[in-house]
């Protein structure tokens, strides 16, 4: 099946608790991640995207719904699954009494069939050749997220899921683990990215998704939800009376003013722009400035989950 | 699943635990000895290998018990704490492969343990009782021998899965351990207070894990009670509580959400 998304969810929930005192973590979750893509999971804390990464492992049963890894539904034989994947799970564990490099053999031969050199490889890969040999359990947080990345590609997985994989990262560590995952997306891997880092994933996914309170609430390529997201900015001579003139016209969805700066900004397909310029123009209205604002996906995410508060109200 | 085995052993023998245990044990069967053949009077002029390996017999399923509890639980719950559990079965390991190699790997270590105990246990009494009594007599030993160390490593086995499903349970080594510990001590006090008077509960109480492990080690230590259950009615007991408790185990593994937050 060379067209099958290479992670599927349907209408995947999950609810944790019994009857009474039940909580909602993942709601009709249907995500769609094809070959190749990097794609970005996006949430504030507990908006379900640990729970769903656990339910695309199999560590958390899901209360409804279908999952399908590579085309077939992980309920068929999710450990041939699970070995075409690679994960790095939030909050890096390992046997604290074991080396680094002793913890990267044990997973090795776990996984069966890594030859020796490969461990030296991702030890390089990852910055910890040095301090292989020292236990795991005086590692810090930062040395246990590269040790787990170690691991993570040991296996030259089709499919690798990262948790939040910068948490406990200096900058340059941030910067390294980026230009990493914009490598293995350029070689092709599938990548699925849960993070809160809204810059990191602007820089390196392709498509994203955005979860609240359990629930999808967008969807979508980045550049298609930044377009969205896209303004067209303009500096008038008379703003009230542009603000007038373009508030009735259908093809304009938004428009908004900034206070005394006499900037008009209205929310527009691009090729419309001579459309508005013409306009104002005719009806006497100098135009001094038009240019795009660029929208950042933290613009957008932030609007996208106030939008969701004052209308999901309610949601369990 | 040998690779999931040879897994298993190698963490277990980068970790101080089994070794500590080990020597534990053996400290069970020297202590006696020593008390013996340092006391000024020797007690018999032959040593009967049989009755001096009696001590051995009682002292290793006693203190084997609480030993087991902790390696047990600690290798299943210690794995929660760290978090390892999650990232191994994240790597395509099915829970039936993951747990069924830890039980065995158990199954492995500990009657290991015993019998190399046991064996030290033997040469050592050989050695001094040979020294010291100058006459060694094997009379009745093979047969006892045999007996006791089966009898020993049905009753570990029985606490052993009590640990393993308990520290599964409550996801947690200290939990696990703590249970078990807590049923082995408090199963005994139980049956010591129930077996005062004759109602229902003195017939119940020799169901009980307890009862029987008490009949299995009194006749380790050859004290035979003429109201005690034939031995093959104490191992069918334990036998069956133990496929219930490894059951019960599988089962609730298959269905627990690992979550973060363990």
């Amino acid at each position: 099946m060379p067209d099958s998304p290479i992670v599927k969810t349907e209408g995947l929930t999950k609810r944790f608790g019994r009857a009474s005192r039940q909580i909602l973590a993942v709601d009709d979750l249907s995500i769609e991640v094809r070959q190749g893509d990097v794609f970005g999971f996006l949430g504030p804390n507990g908006s379900g995207k640990t729970t769903t990464i656990g339910m695309l492992l199999g560590l958390i049963r899901p209360t409804s719904g279908a999952i399908a890894l590579f085309g077939r539904e992980v309920s068929q034989d999710l450990p041939s699954l699970l070995r075409r994947t690679s994960a790095v799970l939030e909050n890096a564990s390992f046997y604290p009494y074991l080396s680094g490099r002793n913890n990267i053999e044990v997973f090795a031969r776990m996984m069966g069939g890594v030859p020796g050199r490969r461990i030296d490889e991702v030890l390089e890969t990852v910055g910890l050749k040095k301090r292989a040999g020292s236990k795991a359990g005086t590692y810090s947080l930062g040395m246990r997220q590269r040790l787990a990345i170690a691991v993570a590609l040991l296996n030259d997985p089709e499919l690798i899921i990262l948790d939040e994989p910068t948490t406990g990262l200096d900058p340059s560590g941030i910067i390294e683990i980026r230009g990493l995952i914009g490598e293995l997306g350029r070689q092709g891997k599938t990548i699925f990215l849960s993070s809160h880092l809204l810059h990191e994933v602007e820089q390196v996914c392709s498509h994203v998704a955005i979860l609240n309170k359990g629930r999808v609430i967008a969807r979508g390529p980045v550049d298609e939800l930044l377009h969205r997201g896209r303004m067209l900015r303009m500096r008038v001579s008379d703003v009230r009376a542009a603000v007038t003139l373009l508030k009735d016209v259908a093809w304009i969805e938004t428009i908004e003013t900034e206070e005394g700066g006499g900037t008009v900004f209205i929310e527009v397909d691009e090729e419309r722009f001579p459309d508005v310029n013409e306009m104002l123009v005719k009806g006497g209205i100098r135009v001094l400035e038009m240019k795009t604002s660029e929208a950042s996906l933290e613009d957008f995410f932030l609007e996208t989950i106030e939008g969701e508060k004052g209308e999901g109200a309610g949601h369990v | 699943m040998f690779r999931m085995i040879g897994i298993e052993m190698f963490k277990l023998k980068k970790r101080w635990m089994p070794y500590i245990m080990l020597l534990l044990l053996l400290a069970t069967v020297f202590i006696p000895l020593l008390e013996r053949y340092l006391s000024e009077e020797p007690q018999a002029e032959t040593l009967v290998l049989r009755d001096a390996m009696t001590s051995t017999f009682t002292a290793v399923p006693g203190l084997g018990i609480i030993l087991v509890a902790i390696l047990a639980a600690s290798m299943i719950g210690a794995e929660y704490g760290w978090g390892t559990l999650r990232q191994t079965l994240a790597r395509g390991t099915s829970r039936n492969k993951y747990l069924t190699a830890k039980l065995l790997t158990i199954a492995i270590v500990v009657p290991g343990g015993v019998l190399t105990v046991v064996l030290v246990g033997i040469i050592v009494n050989i050695i001094t009782g040979t020294l010291i009594e100058g006459i060694l007599d094997w009379n009745g030993f093979a047969g006892y021998f045999f007996a006791s160390l089966g009898r020993t490593w049905l009753m570990l086995a029985v606490y052993m899965s009590m640990a393993v499903f308990f520290a599964m349970l409550m996801r947690s080594f200290a939990t696990g351990m703590a249970v078990t510990v807590a049923w082995y001590i408090g199963e005994s006090t139980i049956i010591d207070l129930l077996s005062i008077g004759n109602g229902w509960w003195g017939e119940a109480i020799r169901y009980l894990i307890g009862y029987n492990i008490n009949n299995l080690m009194a006749m380790n230590a050859a004290i035979f009670f003429i109201e005690a259950k034939p031995w093959w009615q104490s191992c069918a007991i334990l036998l069956t509580y133990m496929i219930v408790i490894i059951t019960g185990t599988y089962y609730l593994f298959h269905r627990q959400d690992l979550t973060a937050q363990e």
